[in-house]
């Protein structure tokens, strides 16, 4: 095979596409779908600036066959929102400060989306770890990890 | 249809292993094994690997499973991702040392999506659950069309990233023997940041018998082509008690083995690399010790 | 005027954040056009050898392929950011001079048919003998790799200033070392990408850039294209740390891809060729000779610093030079001499950085530590000593008009309980402080200044128009904020049209760090203009006098009778029917001695003021293995007035991690032209888990100047974090530290030639 008629559920959304069995995920949500929000840092899974939530877990989507995950429900950072209103993590990221070039944003909101699934009050290192997979150059982490703990706690 | 940085292949998804066994042996050398993915798409990115057939495993409900028949040996199957190693209940109470290295191995992320089998079959020196594993002893279960053997994961590895796999084969499962009640292991490495490759690392698996050393066996990772036991220092520690000025004599026959001889790369520098076996073999013997007292204590 | 602000001095949210949360902000490969072409590039596989020829044909023949290019393809002309080094052809026809150096490229309707096409091309080469260790390069009968710099020398900075020789004879204390540094990736996330589009003459261009005008002129000179018809347009940039800018080798080749096609053109470089050809941190070699007086005042200081400058010249004069400005502007001292060699070799292009120069830096530093030890002095006491005051002038002579280097130095010692801990701290555990100043703005020549204008449209509502860039520090919300300071009206009511050369004036870029102190005294003045003209009409159309009006919440009204107001919008309306618009231009120049020159003349006020700042690390070190951890870090930074103090706190907060926790795990390793670790795997960026508690301090010294009060905030802990780790490690091992990154296999060697002393 070397085509496959994919249905993936984007961001709430049905979506049929024939797929390559060479494309990545994130090439495929950046390419097909035109969703800005997959960046791409390092190609190799390094980094985790390409993550998206594969039926809620992040899942490094450069690193991913778009085919093997037809038929799954794929959030990228533009489904965090509902509507209009952001996701409180959003929320608390712009509050905080948690934020500068923005390269990262995307992959951290959905890995602390996850995380506070799993663990809704989370300590700060707790978070660190969990963030381990995202790196960051501009901000030291110091805001972000800020801004997980205060939409943790807002959350309870 | 701008950026594809794979080259075109055919891609299987076989059902179950047979179909699976077929296709590799059909393609032969032409096929490329995909379990989760993260190493192979990694390699077909730098060209390393241009297979003309990528089959996928993920389709086989029959080998995503971690198993321990009545605190039997722990199986895991070939789909198994180390997150799941991490999650597993069983494993966690019965196998907590692997665990814990599961989370030395990269990001959660990283280990969401990346298989125990298949970080095994990658075939690094580096590997912290290679390492760990073969302390303990575990065998690999491998499969090929109409045949199945059985390797111990010590000899899977023939150098980095060359295994004994022949055309045609596979992995089914990895098997790992039960700890029981009087077997005490740890794991310890040196990483440059937390979740990290790997610099230099030893597994230990110690036999408690009536309060000496029983069986034994140590691991080292990232001092040869491939995980080395150290059995100087193995034979020294066998039928003694583990104290200290024992533990500090196994550790420097444990440097000075012969089979130790690491190389300076980007990673770390030779001479580093084997002083610290000597301190990560008595780290991982003297936690060793603090289990079975604790144990003991219960 | 502190409590009279609104705006200015609060923890607003930055105005490019919901952009950047909900995944809309875009980015140079986020860009698609229509009939857009991919290109990639063929790279050297030689560190050093002849052009005998470059065929395209065979790529030209590749169905799929709109253009195929060369360094034949352009004018022959060499860039260089002074006339005397002008030697970067970005696309060689003589020869590569590096290991991944752009040779030909290919433009094609998709990836794969780019890359077939690619191995299609033939060069043929006559490989020469290389040289890659800078100290190599500078001897006698080394291969020479540009025939005008002699020894490879491709800079010499010579600095000399009183009676070094004779002061340094007459000190009472004297000590000379060498440190070394590895030089660092910039390991920016977005790696670099650039589209081009060349139609009816026109050259549109996006990339992520520091610099937008630099960058179009760079091009107008290699493409003989006018200024006005490059147009360097506004992206987001995925960060950028000085290593975006200077014109990329990518800029010029898309740019000819883009005019041959006739299409538009995206380059999208892969994490390995961003690090191995987009622009890294110069390797650096310093030693340092101190003299000092039995009081511990520096008498002389004689500096031999030799910088491993890659295959080409970049901002070589400036890199050269910074480590030790920066240095002079913090410190006193009288009799100095300088010598910077930046020195050739046949390694990747190399650039500014924001921590750039550690092994000189962090040398100076523990190396006082040490004098300081002997003379029975504190590293606080040594520093408070020494350390420059307003008012004062640097040896070379710059003015320093506010400074709260003191201040910086208490607070940090004051929190961490320096002077008690530093006599008694357990075996292997360390405190250090580091120092230093930065210029807030490089002598640019007439690009050192910023200019902007603005104009109030008929619903009140601002359209303001300025060069600034924001590479992620958020500059451009920092002028909004100005703006809407001056001109009463909510952030989100001013529209920002930035880093546009068709529209926006010159101005220094986020390069320098300049953009708080220069660029935004140029929005403040523009706004102020504009205020005038708003009070005048309002005033006379409320009757009260010009001096009782204030602009707050979209209204003009009287301070003292508050029911007299009238919203602005109502006011720009009036002055449309006027004939007299509500718009200015606001222009700052900053107080720079324009003929100062990096190597003819290297004297004179280099900057218009300067920053301080003073990082405190706490380090512990395992006995066995050497390795380091940093649990703690506290940093003051001496801003002049934080504009935003939240966004300050991030610039420290990213200053500690690049600077200060990079000091023990960040480095570019080389087997000779080899670049070992061109990714994100084995360059080791700290990790979230990596990362101490950190205590962010912003001291205000409310310049004279500076816009509200403000100067640079964040790249002067950048310059001094790993001064604070060389010093606690070195106080932490009683060993003087002489290598950077601090990777525990040298930690190890440390505490064992400790071991040897003690011994």
């Amino acid at each position: 095979m070397r085509r496959i008629v994919c249905t993936f559920v984007v961001n709430g959304v049905t979506r049929e596409l024939l797929v390559e069995t060479n494309a990545l995920l994130s090439e495929v949500l950046q390419d097909d779908l035109g969703l800005k929000g997959v960046h791409v840092g390092c190609g190799t899974g390094d980094c985790g600036a390409c993550t998206v939530l594969v039926d809620g877990l992040p899942v490094l989507s450069c690193s991913t066959l778009a085919v093997t995950v037809r038929g799954k429900e794929i959030t990228t950072v533009e489904g965090m929102a509902n509507g209009t209103k952001l996701h409180p993590l959003q929320e608390s990221f712009i509050e905080h400060g948690a934020l500068q070039c923005g390269y990262c944003t995307p992959g951290m909101l959905l890995a602390s989306k996850r995380l506070l699934e799993i663990n809704p009050s989370p300590s700060r290192q707790d978070i660190k770890d969990a963030l381990a997979g995202h790196l960051c150059r501009c901000t030291g982490y110091n805001k972000i990890v800020d801004a997980v703990m205060a939409a943790a706690e807002g959350e309870e | 249809m701008f950026f594809r940085a794979l080259r075109h292949f055919e891609f299987f998804e076989p059902k179950t292993v047979a179909e699976a066994n077929e296709l590799l042996l059909s393609y032969g050398h032409q096929a490329s094994v995909m379990a989760g993915g993260l190493s192979l798409i990694q390699t077909m990115k730098t060209g390393e690997k241009k297979p003309e057939a990528v089959i996928s495993l993920q389709k086989i409900d029959s080998l995503k499973f971690i198993d321990s028949d009545n605190d039997q040996d722990l199986k895991i199957g070939a789909l198994a991702t180390i997150r799941s190693i991490e999650k597993s209940r069983e494993v966690q109470k019965h196998w907590a040392v692997l665990v814990q290295t599961a989370r030395c191995i990269g990001s959660v992320e990283v280990r969401r999506m990346g298989t125990v089998v298949g970080n095994l079959c990658d075939g690094t020196p580096a590997s912290d659950l290679a390492t760990i594993l073969i302390a303990m002893g575990a065998k690999m279960r491998v499969t090929s069309s109409g045949a199945e053997r059985e390797v111990p994961l010590e000899n899977f590895c023939v150098g980095p990233h060359q295994t004994v796999l022949e055309e045609g084969e596979m992995v089914r499962e990895v098997r790992v023997p039960s700890l029981g009640d009087h077997s005490f292991a740890s794991y310890v490495n040196l990483a440059r940041t937390k979740p990290d490759i790997t610099k230099v690392s030893v597994g230990v698996l110690v036999k408690n018998q009536n309060g000496a050393c029983g069986d034994v066996r140590i691991a080292v990772g990232a001092v040869a082509p491939v995980i080395v036991r150290v059995r100087k220092a193995e034979e020294l520690l066998r039928g003694e008690k583990l104290k200290a000025s024992t533990i500090e004599e196994a550790a420097r026959l444990a440097q000075e083995d012969v089979v130790v001889r690491p190389i300076t790369d980007i990673r770390s520098n030779a001479g580093y690399r084997k002083e610290m076996v000597r301190v990560l073999v008595e780290r991982a013997l003297t936690d060793v010790v603090d289990k079975m007292n604790g144990a003991h204590a219960h | 005027m502190k409590d009279t602000m609104n705006i200015v001095g609060k923890r607003v949210v930055r105005s490019d954040s919901l952009a950047k949360v909900t995944g809309r902000a875009r980015y140079t490969a986020d860009l698609k056009m229509p009939n857009m072409l991919v290109a990639k590039v063929l790279r050297s596989p030689h560190p050093h050898a002849k052009i005998l020829g470059i065929d395209l044909s065979g790529a030209l023949k590749t169905p799929g392929v709109k253009a195929a290019v060369s360094g034949f393809d352009g004018f022959g002309i060499k860039w260089g950011v002074f006339r005397y080094t002008q030697d970067h052809a970005m696309l060689p026809t003589d020869k590569v001079r590096y290991i991944g150096e752009d040779v030909a490229a290919v433009a094609a309707v998709d990836e794969e048919t780019a890359l077939e096409a690619l191995s299609r091309i033939r060069v043929d080469y006559d490989p020469l003998p290389a040289v890659f260790d800078p100290l190599e390069a500078m001897r006698e009968g080394a291969p020479i790799i540009h025939e005008q710099y002699k020894n490879n020398i491709n800079i010499h900075v010579h600095i000399d200033v009183g009676e070094m020789d004779r002061a340094m004879e007459s000190a009472f204390l004297v000590r000379e070392d060498t440190f070394k540094a590895a030089g660092e990736a910039y390991a920016m996330m977005e790696p670099y990408a650039v589209v081009a589009s060349y139609e009816n003459g026109f050259l549109d261009l996006w990339m992520p850039n520091a610099g937008p005008h630099v960058r179009a002129k760079a091009l107008s000179n290699l493409l003989k294209i006018p200024l006005n018809r490059v147009r360097v347009r506004h992206i987001n940039s995925g960060g950028a740390f000085g290593g975006r800018s200077e014109v990329a080798p990518g800029d010029l080749v898309a740019s000819l891809l883009s005019i041959k096609a006739e299409r538009p053109v995206k380059l999208v470089l892969s994490r390995e060729e961003n690090a191995t050809s987009s622009r890294q941190v110069h390797d650096i070699i310093a030693t340092i000779k101190t003299g000092m007086s039995k009081d511990g005042a520096i008498v002389a200081k004689d500096f031999r610093v030799v910088y491993d400058g890659g295959a080409y010249s970049s901002t070589g004069p400036i890199a050269t030079s910074i480590p030790f400005y920066v240095y002079e502007e913090c410190y006193r001292f009288s009799n100095v001499r300088y010598n910077g060699y930046r020195v050739i070799t046949n390694k990747g292009i190399r650039g500014m950085y924001g921590c750039h120069g550690r092994a000189f830096l962090a040398g100076n530093e523990a190396q006082m530590d040490m004098m300081a030890k002997e003379l029975g002095m504190d590293p606080v006491e040594i520093r408070l000593k020494n350390g420059l005051t307003s008012g004062e002038m640097t040896a070379t002579k710059s003015r320093i008009t506010s400074c709260g280097l003191k201040e910086t130095i208490e607070v940090t010692a004051a929190k961490t309980d320096f002077q008690k801990r530093w006599p008694k701290t357990p075996k292997l555990e360390g405190i250090g402080m580091g120092c230093i100043a930065i210029m807030c703005g490089f002598p640019m020549g007439f690009r050192s200044g910023s200019s902007c204008y603005l104009k109030i449209n008929d619903d009140g509502y601002v359209t303001l128009v300025t060069g600034v860039v924001d590479n992620g520090q958020g500059n451009e919300s920092m002028v909004i904020q100005a703006a809407s300071e001056i001109l009463g009206v909510p952030m989100e009511d001013i529209n920002l049209v930035n880093a546009d050369t068709e529209i926006t004036n010159l101005d220094p870029g986020a390069y320098s760090q300049a953009a708080a102190f220069v660029s935004t005294n140029a929005v403040k003045i523009a706004c102020e203009k504009a205020r005038k003209q708003i009070v005048a009409i309002a005033a006379e159309k409320l009757g009260v006098a010009e001096t009782d009006i204030a602009l707050k919440n979209r209204l003009v009204y009287s301070v003292e009778k508050p029911e007299k107001k009238m919203p602005i919008s109502w006011v720009a309306r009036e002055a449309f029917a006027r004939a007299d618009p509500i718009a200015a231009t606001g222009t700052f120049f900053p107080n720079i001695d324009l003929e100062r020159e990096w190597l003819s003349r290297p004297w004179g006020q280099m900057a218009g003021t300067f920053s301080y700042a003073t990082s405190v690390a706490e380090v512990a070190i395992d006995p066995e293995t050497g390795k380091i951890t940093i649990p703690r870090f506290t940093a003051a930074h001496d801003c002049g007035r934080a504009i935003n103090p939240m966004a300050v706190e991030g610039q420290i907060e990213g200053s500690v991690q690049q600077a200060g926790v990079a000091a023990i795990t960040e480095g570019n390793l080389w087997d000779g032209c080899h670049l070992l670790n061109p990714d994100l795997l084995d360059y080791k960026v700290p990790l979230a888990c990596d990362m101490p508690e950190i205590e962010a301090i912003i001291v205000e010294s409310d310049d004279p100047v500076g816009p509200f009060g403000a100067k640079e905030g964040g790249i002067a802990i950048r310059m001094n974090a790993y001064s604070a780790v060389g010093c606690a490690v070195t106080h932490a091992t009683g060993v003087l530290f002489k290598e950077l990154p601090l990777t525990p296999d040298k930690v190890f060697e440390m505490l064992e030639k400790g071991t040897e002393v003690e011994g």
